[in-house]
């Protein structure tokens, strides 16, 4: 059975070359161009890329396209032919047609110097360090833009050997420009031109020089034929063979360099392997016409059938094959499939079936004479040479500890396994081997499992146990590593380049130790990663855990953890146990379905949203201030977060200081906040995935909006006065009212009883009753009609005294009873001429004023046959007047002057006019304002 | 380029150019195609290639009546040439005017390899093209110009019918042989 098992070693099946097949997806693009070729990529100072079609211009996200609208008004042929972004920001767009525009705000303008713009199409910008703006173009030779704000040419009188350029780089002192005629580096200063030429006397590999590309090793130059060259500090060196003529585009990111052939094919090549061609589309016959790569390392590829991006760190070298171990040495990378030992040449990518056993093998090492060794499920040990084709089988009767062989490796000393039986050693003597060595455990315990073993410096060797932690070999024997070492089960292990052994456990824990520091535990952040696989320390001292679901990396410098998953392209790893190599900075990883290759030095560092806050818009129109009227309190933020790595799963938390009280979650790239009362706000965006919002790429924005004009301080105290005054005025009226109520009041009552005291004014009766008693004498019959008009005119006086105002008609007729009385008394001596037009008679009067007029004409006036006593009662300018002569008694009656006072006051109610008192030298006249109805 | 259309002209119409100096100038020069498709194999062939090189200026025009190709494999194959795909009638000449990347004016007697950039003209079409090719120089001062280029019928708005798709190649092979004199 063994003998048949020797006899399979076979080698030389060829099998069928799938190698470094990248992963690429075609993005979606949007109309009008989902047809269109678009025919140049541009990746921006923030690294948003831009794309144009044509005459169309296209700013991308990951989601959307944006388009900026492009001046091509009587030009709609024209095609965009280069992009530049300067160092202020600003984005240069030329055109085929020598038209040029920069773009601002989402819209491209036009761009006419004084000098005027080329008639030939713009082929490539660069700024040198003075930070001259450059263009080069085809047919006109190169056009520098110098601080004076001046454009000058270069031609061939200034030293050009062509007009006709290719492409345009910075280089140390100006640019250097690519030609038919050889490299050109020219420069200006101080309006001084210089040209220097170098062509294929000064080391250029060719005359032609095609395309330019800037890395640290130098300015790389692709030609229109020969190989890559290399310049730096001045020197010439050949670079690299390419495959094909006409190097159209070169572009480098990380460890590969990758470059563009006239006919549309792509190439890469990866480190000193020699070139591949690249399908993206993967069927053939398609046209690359330009490439870009983003910040996040995406490579970008349109093509005539579309535009595609790839993660540029995966590659995968086998497909469709479990591959259970691998191992690499040089160009070889070995690797088993089932029972099968293989070989993929990694220059050629050619496969190759070198031996078949039984039993899955588990896991691959190379020795220090190139001989493979692999350990076995449950047949042991086996050793193939590639220099001489032999192979052998070692098993338990050689002397091994177990049949099932989980772990080898070792150094010129010899080769370490790790078996279900305990751990192994067989020395090296020369290229013979020696017998092998058990370690089986203390005596009396039982056989222990070893997972894994690893060799570090100065012979030191650990072993991964099933339960008893790390064992460290000491003189002969092992012993345990002290401290906690988790729950003892060690799945792998690894150790770094500065001699720190590193394991983990199967719940993808972390620990650390050396000599110095002892054991570190190094918990891993909770997450769904599925199963572990292994551990690999990389070149900078970042440490890979692989999980089912993606490589987990402990960054031990920064302390931190990030996961690369789904997003990366890794959802779906599987890795294998312990299969797994990290060499140069690349990963070899055995999955369940093929070789996935990483180039980890391209792996994101960061695996965030960069945010950026793309514009602020009042009633969706742009903004350029920060203080708002109260008014314009309509505003709308958009906001970026830029991951081409997976820009669905970008969030947004966002928050307006000021207005919201909490943050809010949004998937949005813009949010509105619609009639903001005034204040003072910040807006504050960040973008993240996974309830991860990286602080440093917080987003602000701070602004104002006024108070309105009425919510203003002067406003308010201006209102606060105006309501006071009002107050006042009408506390004051109404006081006024008041008060003008009580005098009203006080003079009626005044009146009254001076109406009634003056009526029983004991003149007035004496003179009444000896009238009365002379008539009772004379004629009895006079006397009794005497006593009836003396009666009702008491009577009047008793009905009238409550009113303020009756009409004229009323106190004509109270009067003409009064001076019936009193012509009883003076006869013709006597005479009163009442003379008042019929349309007085219903204006009014406060009652017995004319009375009591007349009562002062008889009081102070001598009424006698030699001086008759004449009164006139008439109407004049709107007056009732009452006039008499004045014939003053000598002897004067005591007078009070109330009378007067009182009508006075008494019209002061009712009218504006005033009551006039007129004394002649032989006249008195006193002037009553008319009072009509419609006055009061 | 107005300056090589005139050239030609004055080439086709047969007066000297003595007159702007040192010319090589020759006529006669053979041009033969091929295209390789899947099921068909057409060639042909036409000795009316005519040329003409500044060596001063470093530039050159080369012309040919496209009607002139002849040796099909069937009169068929002919007609369809002529008519479907060149459109002879319409656009009866083919031609290749520029200068060299190399510096022909020093060359010794002897084989060289030179690059000659230009506009290529067929069916109305015209495409820049970096066209290489071998220069023998006699010691009696002949110049023999020999070059394989292949033309891509894209470039020069030629479709091709799906139909006869794998009867015509996408690009054509051409094989250019002149031989010039100084004049």
């Amino acid at each position: 059975m063994r003998q048949a098992l020797l006899l399979i070693s076979i080698l030389t099946a060829l099998l069928p070359s799938s190698a470094q097949q990248m992963e690429f997806r075609k993005v979606k693009l949007p109309e009008p161009v989902r047809h269109a070729t678009l025919d140049l990529l541009y990746t921006d100072r923030s690294g948003f890329l831009w794309m144009a079609a044509g005459c169309r211009l296209y700013r991308y996200n990951g989601l959307k396209f944006h388009e900026t609208h492009t001046d091509t008004a009587g030009r709609p042929e024209d095609v965009i032919s280069a992009l530049y972004e300067d160092s202020a920001g600003k984005l240069w767009v030329g055109w085929q047609s020598g038209h040029i525009s920069h773009v601002r705000r989402d819209s491209a303008f036009a761009y006419e110097p004084e000098e005027g713009t080329p008639s030939a199409a713009v082929v490539a910008w660069a700024q040198d360090e003075q930070n001259q703006l450059w263009m080069a173009t085809y047919g006109e030779g190169l056009y520098v833009l110098a601080a004076n704000g001046r454009w000058y040419q270069f031609g061939t009188e200034d030293g050009l050997p062509g007009l006709e350029s290719y492409d345009l780089i910075s280089c140390q002192n100006g640019v250097l420009l690519a030609t038919d005629r050889g490299l050109v580096q020219a420069s200006f200063e101080a309006e001084e031109k210089r040209v220097e030429v170098w062509d294929t006397d000064d080391g250029l590999s060719d005359q032609i020089v095609k395309s330019l590309f800037k890395s640290n090793e130098g300015v790389w130059l692709g030609y229109y034929e020969q190989q890559l060259d290399v310049l730096k500090n001045g020197k010439i060196r050949p670079a690299q063979q390419p495959p094909a003529t006409d190097c159209h585009l070169v572009l480098r990111s990380g460890s590969n360099t990758w470059w563009l052939s006239e006919g549309g094919r792509l190439y890469k090549s990866r480190g000193e392997s020699g070139w591949m061609q690249v399908d993206p589309g993967g069927e053939g016959r398609m046209r690359v016409e330009h490439l870009a790569v983003d910040h996040e390392e995406h490579l970008w590829i349109s093509t005539n059938r579309g535009l595609f991006v790839t993660n540029q760190w995966q590659e995968s070298l086998v497909e469709d094959q479990k591959v259970t171990a691998l191992a690499l040495a040089g160009d070889s990378l070995w690797y088993a499939h089932d029972g099968k030992l293989l070989f993929q040449d990694l220059s050629s990518g050619e496969n190759q079936q070198v031996w078949e056993g039984e039993h899955v093998i588990l896991n691959l090492f190379i020795d220090h004479l190139g001989r493979v060794w692999g350990g076995s499920f449950d047949a042991g040990l086996f050793m193939y040479n590639p220099a001489t084709g032999a192979s052998r089988v070692f098993d338990e009767n050689f002397g091994i500890p177990n049949n099932n062989v989980l772990s080898v490796t070792g150094d010129s000393a010899g080769l370490w396994m790790g078996t279900l039986g305990g751990a192994g050693f067989i020395p090296f003597s020369n290229s013979r081997l020696g017998r092998p060595q058990v370690f089986a455990g203390e005596a009396g315990k039982p056989v222990q499992y070893i997972y894994a073993v690893a060799t570090g410096a100065e012979g030191e060797v650990f072993l991964a146990t099933d339960g008893d932690g790390i064992l460290r070999k000491k003189g002969s024997g092992f012993e345990a590593l002290p401290g906690d070492t988790g729950a003892g089960v060690v799945l792998d292990l690894t150790v770094d380049q500065e001699g720190r052994l590193w394991w983990i456990d199967p719940d993808g824990n972390l620990y650390s130790w050396t000599q110095g520091e002892g054991v570190q535990h190094l918990k891993a952040p909770e997450g769904e990663r599925g199963a572990p696989a292994g551990v690999e320390a990389g070149p900078t001292g970042n440490i890979c855990v692989f999980h089912e679901e993606g490589i987990h990396v402990y960054f031990p410098q920064e302390q931190h953890w990030t996961f690369y998953g789904s997003s990366f392209g890794f959802g779906e790893l599987q890795p294998e146990l312990h299969a797994q190599v990290l060499k140069d900075g690349r990963l070899y990883l055995g999955t369940s379905s093929g070789i996935t290759s990483i180039d980890m030095s391209l792996l994101p560092g960061r695996s965030e949203p960069a945010t950026f806050l793309m514009g602020v818009e009042l009633f969706f129109k742009p903004v350029t201030g920060k203080r708002f009227a109260a008014s314009e309190n309509h505003l709308s933020f958009n906001y970026i977060g830029r991951w081409y790595t997976d820009p669905d799963r970008v969030r947004y938390r966002i928050m307006l200081e000021g207005y919201d009280l909490e943050w809010n979650i949004s998937q949005n790239t813009s949010v509105t906040y619609p009639q903001l009362p005034p204040g003072t706000y910040t807006f504050k965006v960040v973008a993240g995935i996974d309830d991860h919002f990286p602080e440093e790429e917080l987003q602000t924005w701070s602004f104002s909006i006024a108070k309105p004009w009425y919510l203003r301080w002067y406003s308010l105290v201006a209102a606060v006065l105006l309501t006071l005054a009002i107050i006042a005025i009408y506390m004051r009226l109404r006081l006024q009212r008041i008060r003008f109520r009580q005098e009203q009041e006080k003079e009626r009552v005044r009146a009254q009883y001076e109406a009634l005291k003056s009526q029983v004014n004991p003149h007035f009766l004496f003179n009444s009753f000896n009238t009365l008693m002379a008539l009772i004498e004379d004629d009895r019959k006079e006397a009794g009609e005497y006593l009836e008009d003396l009666s009702d005119f008491f009577r009047n006086i008793l009905q009238y005294r409550e009113v303020d105002l009756y009409s004229l008609r009323e106190e004509l007729q109270i009067i003409s009873t009064y001076l019936k009385l009193q012509e009883k008394r003076f006869g013709a001596n006597l005479q009163v001429e009442i003379d008042v037009p019929q349309q007085y008679l219903d204006t009014r009067i406060p009652p017995l004023s004319l009375q009591l007029l007349l009562e002062n004409v008889f009081k102070h006036n001598v009424i006698s046959r030699s001086k008759p006593l004449r009164v006139k009662i008439f109407v004049e300018d709107e007056y009732l007047v009452v006039w008499n002569l004045y014939q003053e008694k000598s002897r004067k009656e005591s007078s009070t002057g109330y009378g007067l006072q009182s009508i006075k006051k008494k019209y002061s109610f009712y009218s504006r006019k005033a009551v006039n008192v007129e004394q002649g030298a032989d006249f008195f006249a006193v002037h009553l304002p008319i009072l009509k109805n419609s006055d009061l | 380029m107005r300056t090589f259309l005139a050239g030609i002209f004055l080439l086709c119409t047969g007066l000297s150019l003595t007159a702007q100096g040192k010319l090589w100038k020759g006529s006669g020069g053979n041009i033969s195609f091929t295209s390789d498709a899947p099921l068909e194999l057409i060639a042909a062939q036409s000795d009316k290639l005519q040329g003409v090189i500044d060596p001063e200026k470093n530039t050159f025009a080369f012309a040919m009546p496209t009607a002139s190709f002849a040796g099909f494999n069937s009169p068929l194959q002919q007609e369809h040439f002529h008519e479907n795909y060149m459109e002879s009638q319409k656009y009866p000449r083919a031609t290749f005017a520029g200068n060299f990347i190399e510096d022909v004016s020093e060359l010794e007697p002897g084989t060289h390899e030179i690059r000659a950039k230009g506009n290529l003209q067929i069916h109305g079409e015209t495409a820049e093209r970096i066209i290489k090719c071998r220069v023998d120089i006699a010691k009696d001062g002949e110049v023999k110009i020999i070059s394989d280029f292949s033309v891509p019928l894209s470039d020069h708005r030629i479709s091709i019918p799906r139909v006869v798709h794998q009867k015509i190649a996408e690009e054509i092979m051409v094989n250019v042989e002149i031989s010039l004199q100084p004049g």
